[in-house]
């Protein structure tokens, strides 16, 4: 095999000449390369998509969907997910956590109330009465809640002007990041340096409620009003040794207050307030400790707001973020009070120690008991209400948030007509949140249970979805589909005909790196006495290797377009294609339209292909376009031929190279490839041929694939039936993963051998414009474009810089002595530039890339007179487009190019004169 | 033998009786002989199944579009040079054109060509020397094979035979080539200038009449083949028309020139080194715009000036035919499917060689 010189085309228009030719086309046939290697196939890389809503169970599975109609929610939660067909009922105390995508923005509500729990749960609404026992509030959409006095933590007339602005447990308002984990209600950082950061205009008054929690060390930073650490910000909260500090750093001093001390040496957590008001220069920090709030004074003025938004760094260690809102603030100071006694705010900002008695809806009045005389307020006029109950853990398993802003804890007892019932302690009725209000559930002392390494237990992969359990017994119904039992569910789910799916068995099988070097083998061993072997630079098949009595049995791999791999001893090619005997299928022939390889050779070592001469191997120059090759070979030393292949037998190949048969020796063939166009026709699976077809592809764990239709799942084993290749059996024991649905058309075209397709090389381009047939030369994209400044020495010494000729119409005339257009068209320019030589008219030639002297001796030769400068790399001929010559450019006077005429024309003096005085004329005009 | 018959048969063009009469005389002394066109005694022995299939599909679709009239005046072009297309494809196929299966087709067509022609100017068609050119091929071709005493029937006793049509074929041809400044053709018979593809169809009809025993002035090919000559580049690129514009690749012009410059007896020539080479060189290329009119010299080109690479070509023109023929045994073309047909399947039967104008 030699390597076909390149046939350099030179391209010929009517008049001008191509400076180069757009593609050097290639010959075709015979083309040795000394180097390969193939595309790496990884289809059974774990998801990657990042899990945001769904449920998440406590052994760390999760799935998207939806909640369904559940009567007992006590025992089961349904849940509907994507995947499956139908619902799963999920254990409810496997529950971690679930997170429903909010589809509508917040109610807001309107001159309602909060009212906070002692447990930590919030409700709002109307209040609707306070008497001796209760409190009762109509929530929207929830009715009517009786909440018992001793659950009462405080009551909040919500200010209209209180409005959230940002809410950080939303991971999607952050700027994208892959350090932190959104886990639901919390966002989760475990690598140091992690940042999380927001660019957004907030207004100058904003208060801030940040919670964190951490589990043995606590540094972070929180920046307010910076983008990111890289701006200057307006304060940052920072963490120095066990002290929580706000500081506002300037070009020339710094302000520095501590809060409170924080232990950083074990797990903790942090809930403070944050008021910032940047007109007035003031950060006011409200401790989560009780004590007095801390104001920090930032009245400098030559702070800058640039980049404005937020950042929290987490320096080292895990850190939690619970909460992170930022909402309007009016501006008022916080109110430093005794916390230890039940007490009324007023609006105006009064504090009333004592308790609420009553409200009536009557009158709109709250009576009050202060120093045991009953006073009555307007409703309007208070603010606050701060019972005096001593808060309590939490009453319930359930945390529920919703998007009205309720926080509800407590037993989910069922779920109906689209709500939720929970029964909460303290509250009388069964609270009903509207399933599309619900944001968020969990379980606050959830821990995670430990992963279980059953081997008989496979995980199931899907979009958003990763559950752990069996394949479920059973003869599969038509149209065939799966079932799934997830280890925490009720009973086996069939998986959905449209779910993309991986059914992951051995997901710590080995996957080779991809730095290390080719020469690298790893051998696994295996306790069957199989022995793998694998380059480390790729995990390509043809490193696989069997058992000695494997081997002799099946030497060689089938590669098949549906992406299945079959170890086989290959008899024979002929003209429909491959004969072969392998107990692993019952066919013994497979048509080439089926076949995507051949290795003759599996062990061959792999040897890389560059980029560039993988393109030129698999690029068919335009002469071979309507007989493109068919099948590349490889040899045993890597050379590759492209060929048709027309047989192939126990000794020999015939091929046939550019229409010429050849022989070659079989043993020197490691594989085939069978060339595949662009335009792919033949069937895959995934898309199914027939309506109810249902493919699934088992991925062996020494890299084989087979796919098929399958019929019966028993114990370990799978059934299933091919047209191509027949009955299948599958031990699930054997496999990497089982790839299900639709989604192994992908998984398949992602495998090497399926990379490997042709490509047809590049027409040349005609000339874009051929100004030499009379066209205006307005159809360069430069036209009405500032020229490209340069600078070029003179052909007779000096220099000249375009930026010095602005005032002037210029004329660029590109040329080159060898171009002989270029000699009939310089005469007429230079006549025409003469014509205008007192009308601010300058012609420069530009010579591309030849020599002073050839320059001087072809000018002399012409007899012309005109200024040249040399473009002796070509950089100027190339800013200007110059790609054929002669190109005469016309530069107006405010320097933008009015003209681009490419080639010659023997009237192209009349051309050029024209443009020229037009350009003289408009300059004239006012 | 039968060459040599063949060849007497034309000398003795103007006494066609007693030419049919040899030779009918012949076949009955040598009774495996079924006339003039026994595959056994072409060069092409033992065509391939997979042409054989493709040419009779072919044939089936021609033999079943051709009217009454002897026409196929289906969809796309059609007029005398498409009859004269079509015609060879039967004459080209080994069935014997007098008794065989197509004989009638054949007739018809032959009756049909000449029916378009000028009794007085021998213009065949009057659209285009294109229809005249493949039209007095195809009767050249017909002449001397074709038993033409009954081909006209009693109503139209007047008819011409195939020779004199020929003849006047001819002579319209030389009268136009003498008229026209570059001693060669164009569309019109009138017409000033000329181009290498009308001249080609033109030149090669006169070569084949020559052949048949017509009477044709050397001075007359000489002058054709300069034009060719001048149009043809060293690297073997054949200009269309000629001046500045027009040069560029065209496996089809090359083909052409090769073609006639082989006919002419002028395998000499540097132009036919010339032009072969740029023929073997780009054996896989293929002309999309004119795909079947490019196989159509292609394979004539280069089962003339090398046959080894025509045996090469002659494979991909298999595979090629094998995917572009309709169920219906048709190959469609931008002209239609008569001239697709007709033309793959001329190409396709340099695999027979039955054809007088394809010996070498």
């Amino acid at each position: 095999m030699g390597i076909s010189a390149g046939l350099l085309l030179v391209l010929m228009t009517s008049f001008g000449q191509v400076v180069a030719p757009a593609v050097p086309a290639m010959q075709a046939g015979q083309v040795a390369i000394a180097a390969t290697t193939l595309a790496s196939d990884q289809p059974d890389a774990t998801s990657d998509d990042s899990f945001t809503f769904g449920i998440r169970l406590r052994n760390g599975d999760y799935a998207s969907g939806e909640l369904v109609e559940t009567p007992d929610a006590k025992e089961w939660i349904g849940w509907k997910s994507p995947a499956f067909q139908n619902p799963i009922s999920f254990a409810t105390d496997s529950i971690e956590s679930i997170t429903f995508e909010q589809k509508t923005d917040a109610d807001s509500p309107g001159e309602n109330y909060r009212v906070s729990l002692i447990d930590g749960a919030s409700l709002t609404g109307e209040l609707v009465e306070i008497t001796d026992d209760s409190l009762s509030i109509k929530a929207p959409d929830m009715g009517k809640l009786t909440i018992h006095r001793d659950r009462l933590n405080r009551l909040l007339r919500i200010d209209k002007s209180h409005q959230l602005l940002f809410d950080g447990l939303d991971s999607g308002q952050w700027n994208p990041n892959t350090q932190w984990t959104d886990e639901g209600a919390k966002l989760i950082s475990r690598i140091p340096s992690s940042l999380l950061s927001v660019k957004k205009s907030f207004p100058d008054q904003l208060l801030v409620e940040l919670e964190l929690s951490w589990e043995k060390e606590c540094n972070f930073e929180l920046g307010i009003a910076a983008a990111d650490p890289s701006f200057a910000a307006f304060a940052k909260l920072e963490v120095w040794s066990d002290q929580l500090v706000i500081v506002s750093e300037r070009e020339r001093n710094a302000e520095l207050q501590a809060i409170q001390k924080v232990d950083s040496s074990r797990a903790g957590q942090l809930a403070i307030q944050i008021c910032v008001d940047r007109k007035k220069g003031k950060v006011i920090v409200i401790p989560s400790n009780g004590e007095k709030p801390i104001t920090l004074d930032v009245s400098d003025k030559s702070f800058v707001l640039n980049g404005d938004g937020f950042y929290l760094l987490n320096k080292k260690g895990t850190l939690q973020l619970d909460r992170f809102s930022v909402s309007t603030w009016n501006g008022d100071a916080p109110v430093s009070v005794d916390g230890s006694k039940s007490r009324i705010l007023s609006a105006d900002g009064k504090i009333f120690y004592g308790n609420v008695k009553a409200f009536t809806p009557a009158n709109q009045q709250l009576t009050i008991d202060v120093d045991k005389t009953d006073e009555s307020i307007s409703i309007n006029e208070f603010r606050e209400v701060i019972f005096n109950n001593k808060t309590t853990a939490s009453a319930g398993p359930w945390f529920i948030s919703t998007t009205t802003g309720i926080t509800v804890i407590g037993m989910v007892e069922r779920i109906e007509q689209s709500k939720m019932w929970i029964k909460s302690e303290g509250i009388q009725e069964l609270i009903g949140i509207p399933l599309d209000h619900l944001i968020h559930l969990r379980h606050p002392s959830t821990k995670r249970a430990a992963k279980n390494p059953n081997p008989s237990e496979a995980q199931f992969v899907a979009h958003q979805t990763s559950l752990r359990g069996v394949l479920a017994d059973g003869e599969l119904k038509d149209p065939a589909s799966l079932l799934f039992k997830p280890l925490s569910a009720k009973d086996a789910a069939p998986i959905s005909t449209a779910a993309s799916a991986r059914i992951v068995y051995l997901s710590e099988s080995p996957l080779p790196s991809t730095s290390a070097s080719a020469t690298n083998v790893m051998e696994i061993r295996q306790g069957n006495g199989v022995v793998i072997r694998r380059m480390t630079n790729t995990n390509t098949p043809i490193t696989r290797m069997k058992s000695p009595s494997r081997a002799k049995e099946t030497p060689h791999v089938l590669h098949l377009m549906s992406g299945d791999l079959v170890p086989c001893r290959i008899d024979a090619i002929d003209e429909k294609g491959i004969h072969l005997s392998t107990p692993i299928i019952k066919a013994k022939f497979i048509p080439h339209d089926q076949v995507r390889a051949v290795e003759l050779m599996p062990d061959v070592a792999a040897i890389g292909l560059g980029k560039f001469k993988r393109e030129r191997l698999l690029t068919v120059p335009r002469i071979q376009r309507d007989s493109p090759p068919t099948h590349l070979i490889r040899s045993m030393n890597g050379d590759y031929l492209r060929c048709r292949l027309l047989l192939m037998n126990d000794q020999s190949l015939e091929v046939e190279i550019r229409l010429e048969k050849r022989s070659i020796p079989r043993s020197g063939v490691a594989r085939i490839l069978w060339l595949a166009s662009n335009t792919e026709t033949a069937s895959t699976p995934g898309k199914p041929e027939t309506p109810g077809s249902y493919f699934v592809q088992a991925v062996y764990s020494n890299g084989n694939r087979l796919t098929f239709q399958p019929t019966k799942v028993e114990g370990m084993k799978l059934f299933g039936e091919s047209k191509l290749i027949g009955a299948c059996e599958v031990n699930l024991k054997d496999l990497n993963a089982l790839l299900v649905g639709p989604g192994i058309h992908q998984a398949t075209t992602a495998l090497s051998f399926q990379q490997w397709k042709l490509k047809a090389a590049p027409d040349p381009l005609p000339s874009e414009s051929s100004e030499g047939d009379g066209s205006s030369g307005q159809e360069s994209a430069l036209v009405g474009k500032p020229a490209p400044g340069f600078e070029l020495d003179h052909v007779d010494g000096g220099k000249f810089r375009l930026a010095d000729a602005k005032g002037s119409i210029v004329v660029l005339d590109f040329w080159a002595s060898w171009c002989g257009p270029c000699l009939q068209t310089m005469p007429q320019v230079v006549k025409v530039a003469r014509e205008f030589a007192d009308k601010k008219v300058i012609l420069i030639g530009v010579n591309l890339e030849e020599s002073a002297a050839k320059v001087k001796a072809a000018l002399d030769r012409l007899g012309l007179d005109l200024k040249v400068v040399l473009d002796s790399d070509g950089d100027t001929a190339e800013k200007y487009g110059a790609t054929a010559i002669p190109q005469t450019v016309i530069i107006d006077q405010t320097g933008n190019v009015s003209h681009v005429f490419v080639g010659a024309n023997p009237r192209f003096d009349d051309v050029l004169r024209e443009a020229i005085q037009k350009l003289i004329e408009k300059d004239a005009k006012p | 033998m039968i060459d040599q018959l063949k060849t007497n048969h034309r000398l003795n063009d103007k006494f066609p009786l007693k030419a049919l009469g040899g030779y009918l005389l012949l076949a009955i002394v040598l009774p495996n002989l079924t006339l003039a066109q026994v595959p056994t005694l072409s060069l092409g022995e033992n065509v391939p199944r997979e042409v054989r299939e493709i040419y009779d599909r072919g044939l089936q679709y021609l033999a079943t579009t051709q009217d009454d009239q002897g026409n196929w005046n289906g969809t796309g072009d059609n007029g005398p040079g498409v009859t004269g297309l079509a015609t060879m494809v039967f004459l080209a196929s080994g069935e014997d054109p007098n008794f065989g299966l197509y004989s009638n087709n054949v007739r018809r067509a032959i009756r049909h060509i000449i029916q378009q022609q000028d009794a007085t100017t021998g213009y065949i068609g009057g659209t285009s020397m294109y229809h005249h050119g493949f039209a007095m091929l195809a009767l050249a071709e017909a002449y001397g094979t074709l038993d033409d005493r009954d081909l006209w029937r009693a109503e139209e006793k007047n008819g011409r035979s195939i020779g004199r049509s020929l003849e006047l074929a001819v002579r319209l041809a030389i009268t136009s080539q003498k008229k026209n400044p570059s001693g060669a053709w164009r569309y019109s018979p009138d017409a000033a200038d000329a181009d290498t593809s009308v001249s080609g169809s033109v030149l090669v009809g006169l070569l084949a009449a020559r052949n048949a025993g017509i009477e044709v002035p050397d001075k007359s090919i000489d002058q054709a083949i300069k034009y060719f000559q001048e149009m043809t580049s060293d690297s073997g690129e054949v200009a269309y028309t000629g001046g500045l514009g027009g040069f560029g690749e065209s496996s089809a012009r090359s083909s052409i020139a090769t073609l006639v410059y082989a006919v002419a007896r002028r395998k000499d020539l540097p132009e036919f080194k010339a032009t072969l080479h740029y023929l073997v060189d780009h054996l896989e290329s293929r002309n999309h715009a004119y795909a079947e009119y490019t196989r159509y010299y292609q394979a004539q080109a280069l089962f003339q000036g090398d046959l080894e690479a025509w045996q090469k070509w002659n494979t991909l023109l298999v595979r090629q035919l094998k995917a572009a023929q309709a169920s219906d045994g048709s190959i469609t073309s931008p002209h239609g499917k008569t001239i697709g047909t007709s033309m793959s399947l001329l190409a396709l039967a340099l695999n027979y060689r039955f054809l007088p104008i394809y010996e070498r």
